[in-house]
């Protein structure tokens, strides 16, 4: 069960050191904090991606990657995969949620 | 001169005195040696480089030395020594080459941070180097050599050094270890190669290096900018299979085979995404070395296609 709430907002954790290269359809990102690498898969290289923009919750990164999803997936089922995505990104520092909410830009 | 031109004992007078010097082209070698029979050795898998006074800036300075005491005559031993540490236990006497010739690689891998270094080998032809990155025992130097026995020029076979900033690959030109049935695989597949003495019962078997070939050795100062990456294994009697990777996975494949990838942290991150970025990455699955070759070769016909106009040759050092 996903830990990542539905209205919280995520930023990346290290936006201005963070490597992050994307190669095809995937991506490598290098965390500077940890000195470590990743490689994120299609859809957690695009939730990633998307945060290096600009802020998200949940619910707005699976519209942004409702695309990438096998054909048939639910919205709540894409919102349950981008939530583990985050809770993952989570767990190796690479994201974390904005301080408050809705100042989400910080 | 060449020291292949050096009669074995003049080698030894050198060896045993002020040394002689390696330029492998990443690193400057001095060595300095007393060991019967090793002077043969060198003269034989060295025979192409140039005979050069042991004087000026090195890299790497080591010694291959007999112990004192009774080892000198009861199951006689040799030391490798750099900077007055020995890193390993001494190796049984007659081998000699394999202990100076691991023992380098152990200190280059060590210490050259100034570049990415893979385990990997790395050959030359019309400009596009082709890294072939592999674990131990993946067939790996016995393509490599075989790539060299037709005509490609030889890099590396144990380290592909990258710069990090330039992305060139830079030769760290030595003699190319084979190990056990490849020896006589490379010799049957090219009965003309320089091979020096075989020896039996090391830690990797038995082990014979093949000299590099003068055009290799002349070379040995020119980086050249990789096009390919081929993941090569060995698999007896299967069909031959070549298939892309994708670059993301190589990219893993690459880092998990660096030598100093975690060392570097995100200059290495940098380094190795350049690579994959300008290469275009393939598995390669054989046991057929002409079939081998022969795919090898399709595949630097196509990226010649891809050619532009930036030259992919760099003299080292101009």
């Amino acid at each position: 069960m996903s830990a990542a709430r539905r209205d919280e907002r995520w930023k990346v954790s290290f936006p201005t050191e963070v490597r992050f290269r994307r190669l095809d359809d995937e991506a490598l990102v290098f965390n500077p904090a940890r000195w470590e690498t990743r490689l994120l898969t299609t859809v957690s290289a695009a939730v990633f991606e998307a945060l290096r923009k600009s802020p998200a919750t949940a619910e707005e990164l699976a519209a942004t990657v409702a695309g990438l999803e096998p054909a048939g997936a639910s919205p709540a089922e894409i919102q349950q995969r981008v939530r583990e995505i985050l809770d993952e990104l989570n767990r190796f520092d690479l994201i974390r949620p904005c301080a408050g909410f809705p100042d989400a830009n910080r | 001169m060449r020291i292949g031109d050096l009669d074995s004992a003049a080698l030894a007078r050198r060896l045993a005195g002020e040394g002689i010097a390696l330029d492998l082209g990443a690193a400057r070698v001095r060595v300095r040696a007393q060991a019967p029979g090793l002077a043969e050795a060198l003269r034989t898998v060295y025979w192409a480089y140039p005979a050069e006074e042991a004087s000026g800036f090195f890299d790497i300075t080591v010694r291959i030395e007999r112990p004192r005491g009774i080892r000198r005559f009861v199951g006689p031993q040799v030391i490798f020594v750099v900077d007055g540490g020995r890193p390993f236990e001494p190796f049984p006497s007659d081998t000699h080459l394999p202990l100076l010739e691991w023992g380098v690689n152990y200190c280059f891998a060590e210490r050259c941070h100034d570049h990415l270094v893979l385990h990997a080998g790395v050959v030359e032809r019309r400009g596009h180097a082709v890294v072939l990155p592999a674990l131990p025992g993946s067939g790996k130097s016995t393509l490599t050599a075989a790539l060299v026995c037709r005509g490609y020029r030889l890099l590396s076979d144990e380290f592909g050094v990258l710069r990090l900033s330039a992305g060139t690959a830079v030769p760290m030109l030595k003699p190319l270890a084979l190990k056990n049935e490849s020896i006589d695989v490379i010799r049957a597949f090219a009965p003309g190669v320089v091979l020096g003495p075989r020896f039996p019962k090391t830690r990797k078997g038995t082990v014979a290096h093949m000299a590099p070939d003068e055009s290799s050795v002349a070379g040995r100062l020119t980086a050249a900018r990789p096009s390919l990456i081929v993941f090569p294994r060995y698999v007896a009697g299967t069909e031959l299979q070549c298939i892309p990777v994708p670059r993301s996975r190589a990219f893993t494949r690459l880092a998990v085979n660096s030598f100093n990838y975690a060392k570097l942290g995100p200059q290495g991150f940098d380094a190795v995404g350049d690579l994959v970025e300008a290469c275009e990455c393939y598995s390669l699955r054989y046991s057929s070395l002409d079939e081998a070759v022969e795919t090898v070769d399709e595949l630097i016909e196509i990226v010649s296609e891809d050619e532009f106009a930036a030259p992919r040759l760099e003299v080292l050092n101009p």
